[in-house]
């Protein structure tokens, strides 16, 4: 089993499996490229810096991609298709105790640095989720948003969208 | 906590993020293409309305998601977009959404945001973007534009006479195509409709122009009875103008060649998918017309009659659409019957009598609260409910799809239906998009016996009944309102055309008309094609296959459904209307039968 290893930008350091890093486009192209996992080079040894993830959302991302081994990786463009997309119960649960916190939307951008792409629309569905049944100022408190909207503004936005409502 | 409870905390998932839920800023994190991704997936496929809410919190947000979502492009979805001309001559163009709460009952079966879209196409695009920014809802969460100032037929043709002397029909087809442009940038129709249009070829190709600017629709569906399609329109064109839908699509028939049907099949999964059946549905919507809205068709045999013929019982599910187009309808049977579900599917076989505790939703209340109920006003009310379309959806996958109609009144307080012509259209339309039949000649909905005797099947309809509602019974020719056989075929304006009977061979043959009529509020049958002015009845042979006691079974119940129920609470039965069968005035010439009749009752 070749194992790879990572380093978070506060230089933990996480030996990951081969297999597992193929749901990272990021990884992957740059072990393609670098040949990083050719057990006969000293490249193999060389670890791989990932200066824009933090060690404990690293660490997350690796637990997501370990319970997701063997999963069809996605392909194409990086647009959710219109079909509904629903978040499975494990998904769900490993999100939930850390929404609307900072860290899970240090997952998502991490998921997006490193092209992971299942991870990353099921963040933002679980996300987006969170907007279903709430109103302006209940996001704003949910995600720390501060209100800059005028009355006058937000009128004016009601009103371009009347029939919304 | 130990080094080693420390490091189990961090292993389990619901752990990790404990230490972290201090809520922060969601922008000062998330990039704007994340954002942008996020608000995209703010859908849920079975509930327009929540998604369309949702949508206006993300924009009453702050600042920055407003803009976002206004410059993300975020289309709302919206079932029907049906372009229509208004007239040919000028070129003008109407583009609604008028049936949007068929459709959308139709497709999803869910609660939807119910959207009105009519847009006048004399109005200019200044007045037009005004308007959109005055809509308001009706009580049943449908939207409609408000156009007080316009609504007036009177001030309806003075703008049409001005806008005709003022614009040609380039500038019309001009504001149209801007208008449409326009629409689809915030729209997402499901099914675009296009009707009643003199299809050139420089505006077909911009519509398919305007559309490939889009994503693709869903179903796309040319009326090409309607739809004139100018000489120079090649095959290419219109191939080109349908390579925008995703979904199954029908096509004007002489464009429709089989090689066309396959090859537009065979060029994307999804219409594949299609082919092999896994996901497609079938629906027949049989259209049971009545005149005046009288029916008297016992709907077990309607059931069974149908089941038989098509022989997917177990896949089939059955739904009786009540076509609610008369003014007199009053508001409480109208809710009641936009609240009614018709889920099982020998449910509206039961008698209204023992609604409580029967498997039919049928629930029709009177609206009488207090005191005797008016029947004699209310009945002809009641009666008047037409039922229009048995409409039957194949399972697909774990759950059933529902397929049933709504009545289309609109708006609510105004007291008056959908003219059936406008729902015609767009059942015409929904058949063909619905079903998997690529320009198969369907038969005309309009036309029970044709739907019938061309597809040599099984009776449809075992029976009819009809009243007249005239009060000046003695006036009026008996024969013209009702018909009694296995099959008639019925109009929504003349009433009963003629009845043939249909053997199990499927062959068909005329048979006679008979008759009904009101005298004094007391209903007589009768089957002669003229039935005595002054309220007696004539009764003669009955030759088609009304010859045995179950014969009058069937035609003795639709009496005790429709006569015998308390129509204030709908409950137990109180028979409050007596329907004599017999003579008031004059001898029936057969006894007999009408004995018959009183004894099954």
């Amino acid at each position: 089993m070749v194992l790879i290893t990572l380093v978070s930008s506060d230089e933990q350091n996480f030996p990951v499996e081969r297999e597992l890093l193929k749901q990272s486009g990021t990884i992957e192209t740059l072990i393609v490229n670098m040949n990083l996992d050719d057990e006969d080079t000293d490249a193999a040894a060389m670890p791989i810096p990932l200066p824009n993830v933090k060690g404990d959302v690293l660490e997350k991302v690796i637990q997501w991609m370990e319970h997701h081994k063997g999963d069809p990786v996605k392909e194409g463009d990086n647009e959710d298709n219109n079909a509904e997309i629903v978040v499975p119960q494990w998904d769900d649960d490993f999100f939930k105790p850390a929404m609307y916190g900072s860290k899970h939307l240090e997952l998502t951008v991490a998921a997006s640095y490193l092209d992971i792409k299942n991870l990353l629309t099921l963040s933002c569905k679980a996300i987006s989720n969170t907007f279903k049944g709430k109103t302006g100022p209940q996001i704003r408190e949910e995600w720390g948003v501060p209100n800059e909207f005028t009355p006058e503004e937000e009128e004016a936005i009601r009103k371009e969208n009347e029939w919304s409502e | 906590m130990s080094v080693v409870d420390n490091y189990r905390r961090r292993s389990t998932p619901f752990s990790f993020f404990g230490h972290y839920r201090e809520a922060k800023n969601i922008n000062s994190i998330l990039p704007n293409e994340l954002l942008v991704r996020i608000f995209k997936l703010v859908d849920h496929k079975s509930d327009r309305n929540a998604k369309m809410r949702a949508f206006l919190a993300v924009r009453l947000t702050c600042r920055k998601w407003n803009e976002l979502v206004g410059k993300s492009r975020i289309r709302i979805p919206i079932g029907l977009m049906r372009i229509a001309q208004v007239d040919h001559s000028y070129g003008i163009f109407m583009v609604d959404s008028t049936g949007e709460e068929l459709i959308a009952e139709l497709m999803e079966n869910e609660n939807h945001l119910y959207y009105w879209l009519r847009k006048k196409p004399h109005i200019d695009y200044k007045k037009v973007k005004a308007m959109l920014r005055s809509i308001e809802f009706d009580t049943y969460g449908r939207v409609f534009f408000k156009t007080d100032q316009l609504w007036g037929e009177v001030e309806w043709n003075r703008l049409r006479r001005r806008s005709y002397e003022e614009k040609t029909a380039a500038q019309f087809t001009t504001y149209f195509l801007y208008e449409f442009n326009a629409l689809l940038e915030r729209y997402d129709p499901q099914l675009l409709l296009l009707e009643n249009i003199e299809l050139s070829r420089s505006l077909l190709q911009s519509i398919t122009v305007i559309l490939e600017r889009y994503r693709r629709i869903p179903r796309l569906y040319l009326e090409w009875k309607s739809v004139n399609i100018a000489p120079d329109v090649t095959t290419e064109d219109v191939q080109r103008l349908f390579a925008n839908s995703i979904d199954f699509t029908c096509l004007p028939r002489h464009f429709a060649t089989k090689e066309f049907c396959e090859n537009y099949l065979a060029t994307s999964p999804e219409r594949s998918i299609k082919l092999n059946g896994e996901t497609s549905s079938i629906a027949h919507f049989e259209k049971v017309a009545y005149f005046e809205g009288y029916l008297k068709t016992p709907l077990d045999d309607l059931c069974e009659a149908i089941e038989k013929r098509t022989k997917l019982s177990s896949e089939l599910e059955w739904h009786l659409y009540i076509y609610c187009n008369s003014y007199y309808a009053n508001e409480n049977i109208r809710e009641a019957l936009y609240n009614r579900k018709f889920e099982k599917r020998r449910g509206f076989g039961t008698d209204l009598r023992q609604n409580d505790t029967a498997t039919g939703y049928l629930t029709v209340s009177m609206g009488e609260s207090n005191g005797t109920p008016k029947f004699e006003h209310y009945l002809a009310e009641f009666m008047r409910l037409q039922p229009l379309v048995i409409v039957s959806g194949r399972a697909v996958g774990p759950t059933l799809e529902m397929w049933w109609l709504n009545c289309g009144f609109i708006p609510a307080g105004q007291g008056y239906c959908m003219p059936p012509k406008d729902q015609l259209a767009t059942i015409t339309a929904l058949r063909y998009a619905i079903s998997d039949m690529c320009n198969e000649p369907l038969p005309d909905v309009t036309v029970s016996m044709a739907l019938n005797a061309s597809l040599r099947l099984r009776p449809l309809v075992k029976c009819h009944y009809s009243f007249a509602k005239t009060k000046y019974a003695a006036e009026v020719a008996s024969d013209k309102f009702f018909c009694v056989g296995e099959l008639c075929g019925l109009n929504e304006d003349m009433g009963v055309r003629t009845c043939v009977n249909v053997t199990d061979l499927g062959g068909a043959e005329p048979i006679k008309n008979l008759g009904f009529f009101d005298y004094k509020r007391k209903f007589y049958l009768c089957d002669k094609p003229f039935c005595n002015g002054n309220g007696s009845v004539v009764l003669a042979s009955l030759n088609a296959s009304w010859t045995t006691p179950n014969t009058y079974t069937h035609l003795t119940n639709p009496f005790r459904r429709a006569f015998g129920t308390d129509l204030r609470q709908n409950r137990a039965a109180t028979a409050s209307l007596t329907v004599s069968m017999g003579e008031s005035e004059g001898t029936p010439i057969r006894n007999d039968f009408i004995c018959e009749i009183e004894k099954s009752q």
